[in-house]
């Protein structure tokens, strides 16, 4: 989103600076073609527009309602967080496996994520996990945030996550084919950064 | 920065939104050959055919938008502190990557040279793009307290696994006098 908007702002400073710069070459009577002394809304315009009769209002409100829904759209995504689609639930057994498995078992995908949340939770220096899991059961892919506690030496957390991962992997049956991991190392505050 | 622009696409979104409702009410209601509302057409409709494009208030106008749109421009396109750096991978052959969050790396450093005897009120700035980092720390102390630093950050950046190369520069900045 942070890039969306940084793109948005772009364009937006861009259309801002071509307008002004427009408006005030017009304005001193610098741009040859364009009389000075006409006014915003000349004559060639507002005949054109009665020409049009109810059609140009028509077009108004078709612009407004494309601008509204445009807006709509960028007001939710700057509210809601865009999380990829959470993996489904997992089905073991089923009709290809009723002689060897009978019965079918449903692990909901909330169990799932709570499972590797909890083992990283385990950590002495694991303060605080989010774990998501999103894909599907071929392509499953996890993102994890570990807030650690002051004094955590990172490089033996990644073992223990590594270790973690493959428990994951043997209690589940979902091989991750990628796995982001976000730490953030909280010291005990008040300090200046810049 | 990056709350800032949410806040401001926000507002944005919202303007839009009343402007584009308006649009929409205004166009159907006078296609219907009702009455204008919520505002009356002579309201804009008069003064924009009546000014001239050489009116001070056009030319004026025109400068605050380009000014503006320059700002707007200045700010976007300088370069922004990244979220989060990369640190070293562990010895794993499956598909993952770690990261840290570059604030709560400068407040590590930080706080370890404060806790260092002599040393104090510590800025640390910290920058650079995936496994490129570079790190500036200033703290308030002796000029012969900078091995201590040295020591001290090297210390933090092994224990949070920043990347091999790191481009540290130490600037020491002179103690307070005590009354």
């Amino acid at each position: 989103m942070d890039g969306f908007n940084r793109g948005l702002f772009i364009v937006l400073g861009v259309l801002l600076v071509v307008i002004g710069a427009a408006g005030t070459l017009v304005s001193l009577g610098r741009v040859p073609r364009v009389d000075a002394a006409t006014t915003l809304l000349p004559p060639i315009v507002r005949n054109r527009w009665h020409d049009w009769g109810t059609a140009a209002w028509l077009v108004v409100a078709a612009a407004g309602l494309v601008l509204a829904v445009l807006a709509f759209l960028l007001i939710r995504a700057q509210l809601l967080p865009r999380a990829g689609q959470q993996i489904s639930d997992l089905l073991f057994g089923g009709p290809d496996d009723e002689e060897t498995h009978p019965g079918r078992t449903r692990v909901r995908s909330a169990a799932v994520v709570h499972s590797i949340e909890r083992d990283l939770a385990r950590h002495p220096k694991v303060r605080r996990v989010r774990v998501d899991i999103s894909g599907d059961r071929a392509d499953p892919r996890i993102h994890a945030r570990l807030e650690l506690s002051d004094e955590c030496d990172v490089t033996r957390l990644q073992s223990y996550v590594t270790e973690s991962l493959t428990r994951f992997t043997t209690t589940t049956g979902l091989d991750p084919t990628r796995m982001q991991v976000v730490l953030s190392l909280t010291g005990r505050g008040g300090h200046r950064v810049h | 920065m990056r709350v800032v622009n949410r806040l401001a696409a926000l507002l944005l979104g919202l303007v839009l939104l009343a402007g584009g409702l308006l649009a929409l009410v205004e166009g159907v209601l006078a296609a219907a050959g009702r009455r204008p509302w919520p505002v009356d057409f002579a309201r804009w409709y008069g003064p924009l055919t009546r000014t001239p494009l050489s009116s001070s208030v056009v030319l004026g106008v025109s400068i605050g938008i380009g000014v503006l749109g320059i700002l707007v421009l200045l700010l976007e396109l300088r370069p922004w502190a990244p979220v989060r750096l990369g640190i070293r991978r562990a010895d794993d052959p499956r598909p993952l990557t770690w990261w840290v969050l570059r604030r709560s790396v400068e407040r590590q450093v930080s706080a370890a040279c404060d806790g260092v005897p002599g040393l104090s009120e510590t800025h640390t700035r910290l920058r650079g793009r995936d496994q490129r980092w570079r790190l500036v720390v200033r703290p308030r102390g002796r000029n012969d307290a900078r091995p201590d630093v040295d020591r001290t950050v090297a210390a933090v950046l092994d224990r949070v696994a920043a990347p091999g190369a790191v481009r540290v520069r130490v600037a020491l900045r002179r103690p307070k006098r005590v009354a």
